[in-house]
């Protein structure tokens, strides 16, 4: 759920001085504000920031994963005010797990997106454009294409997403134990929708 | 089978980056494809957002300042000019927008739950599809009024964002020797050839003249940011001071406002946009859009976007806009 703060509702409360929609034409118009006092307004609103957690969904193919769900959430500062429902820019944390067909995914790391939200969502409705970097712990299982088919891997994952598209490049180093043979890097790549 | 599992891997890695990549760069020239819709916004009320968007470009030139003070020296003017874009430049978009569409202060249409579902059923590119549609892959923008004149909030990404890229065109063009007025000749030109293809009618199926004339008023915005006559920012006496305010009505023009400049469409989007448009004949009697209209052509004139897509007209390069404006939707169709 987004976390605001009590002071984001005391600020808001205090900006409603100004008009904020649009009405049908013919409704009185309040007193002008002096500039001096348009400036203080705009000042607090910019300055009074909040920290906000939004979850964050994926579904991709990737390299070692396959088919992959990913959940998680992105931790982001910005001013209180906003609302989102257009876009944000959340700039911030990320943390997400991300179960697939054939192989599993802890990812934490930094990202920033720009996206909107359905009034009262707690998830990223909609991803315009963003990035991401991330270290990322990997566990294949199944009939992964990997050799050994069960390893531990960790390494660094860069994911970039545009409207309706997202698209991730990495490289993994084995970190579990495997025969003399085995690869120890891997590179990875995907293609999905969401971030 | 190390080998096979690697070259597997190897194979279906590089497909996958190919195939994101193809993909990616087809959609990178969508993401600044933002729309806006100043039809939805005839006849309702708006307050005026001059000093409001004002404060809040001064603002950022007020820390701008500041921060330049704290490192103390004298700064080339274009290193300024930077430090200003940078302050307020996002992923695509401007922060100025982002401000503009999410906070309180700022009086916009549509806004608000209710206004925005009402949007959704009218907005003049809803009968495009959101998912073949480029175009409506990112946020339309609301409208705002500034100084009398309806805009999209886009106009702030354009002004204070497209714009430095005109601004470095027309600056690499004064480096080389080239006078002003062909410095910025230069800039326009290229500005529009950006709009036609990667940024614009070729992605999005819109030409928008109106994003023209703001990309055009934002160069000169940063040419005299701290160069000039009368240069916002100056140093003087070992202090970097803001020597003149920042007004929006200094640039604004009724250009800006997409319901009056008519924008250029490609004929698969025209068929979409023009029976929305039509929808919009009976408001043209509306004593607000009526007064909105009447004061436009009062204060309009003929820019430097308008010489130029004139010229490209006469050369056959693109239609004539006015066969996209709501006076020559209404009158077809009457007649």
């Amino acid at each position: 759920m987004p976390n605001i703060p009590f002071a984001a509702g005391a600020l808001a409360l205090g900006l409603l001085t100004l008009p904020a929609t649009a009405q049908e034409v013919g409704d009185d118009a309040p007193a002008e504000p002096s500039s001096s006092e348009v400036a203080d307004r705009v000042r607090a609103d910019v300055d009074e920031t909040s920290l906000r957690w939004l979850g964050i969904a994926r579904v991709r193919y990737s390299i070692p994963l396959e088919f992959s769900a990913g959940g998680g959430a992105i931790l982001a500062r910005m001013p209180a005010s906003y609302d989102c429902t257009t876009f944000c820019e959340y700039r911030g944390f990320v943390a997400q797990i991300e179960p697939g067909s054939a192989g599993g995914q802890l990812g934490v790391g930094y990202a920033r997106v720009i996206a909107a939200r359905k009034p009262r969502s707690a998830f990223l409705n909609n991803v315009y454009v963003g990035w991401g970097a991330r270290a990322v712990l990997v566990r294949t299982w199944g009939d992964s294409a990997l050799d050994p088919a069960r390893q531990t891997l960790a390494g660094f994952e860069g994911q970039f997403a545009l409207p309706r598209i997202t698209f991730n490049v990495g490289v993994l180093r084995r970190i579990s134990s495997a025969h003399q043979d085995a690869e120890r890097y891997v590179y990875t790549a995907g293609i999905g929708w969401g971030f | 089978m190390p080998g096979a599992a690697r070259r597997v891997s190897a194979r279906s890695g590089l497909a996958a980056l190919v195939v994101a990549l193809l993909l990616g760069l087809g959609g990178a020239g969508a993401a600044p494809g933002l729309e806006t819709d100043q039809f939805f916004a005839w006849g309702r009320h708006l307050e005026d957002m001059t000093e409001v968007l004002n404060a809040r470009v001064n603002l950022e030139l007020d820390r701008l300042v500041a921060e330049l003070n704290r490192e103390g020296r004298d700064r080339r003017c274009q290193k300024v000019r930077f430090r200003f874009f940078k302050r307020h430049r996002m992923l695509f978009f401007d922060g100025f927008e982002t401000w503009s569409v999410n906070s309180p202060l700022v009086s916009r249409s549509p806004s608000g739950p209710e206004e925005m579902r009402e949007f959704e059923q009218k907005y003049i590119y809803g009968g495009t599809s959101p998912l073949f549609d480029t175009g409506r892959w990112m946020p339309p923008s609301p409208t705002v009024e500034v100084n009398g004149v309806r805009l999209g909030t886009d106009k702030l990404t354009h002004f204070l964002g497209t714009a430095w890229y005109y601004h470095r065109w027309y600056r690499k063009a004064r480096a080389r020797g080239v006078t002003p007025a062909e410095a910025e000749d230069r800039a326009v030109r290229r500005g529009l050839l950006h709009e036609i293809t990667i940024l614009g009618r070729a992605v999005s199926g819109v030409l928008s003249l109106a994003d023209l004339e703001a990309n055009y008023e934002g160069m000169w915005f940063y040419e005299h940011l701290c160069a000039g006559d009368d240069p916002h920012v100056v140093y003087e006496e070992g202090l970097w001071r803001l020597r003149r305010p920042f007004d929006l009505r200094d640039y604004v023009t009724p250009e800006w406002d997409e319901s009056y400049q008519p924008n250029i469409y490609v004929r698969r989007k025209w068929e979409k946009v023009k029976p929305r448009m039509l929808g919009y004949c009976p408001m043209l009697e509306h004593p607000q859009v009526r007064a909105m209209r009447q004061a436009y052509a009062k204060r309009d004139r003929v820019t430097e976007t308008e010489k130029l897509i004139d010229e490209m007209v006469t050369a056959g390069k693109l239609p004539d806009p006015s066969g996209y404006s709501i006076e020559s939707v209404c009158d077809e169709a009457a007649n």
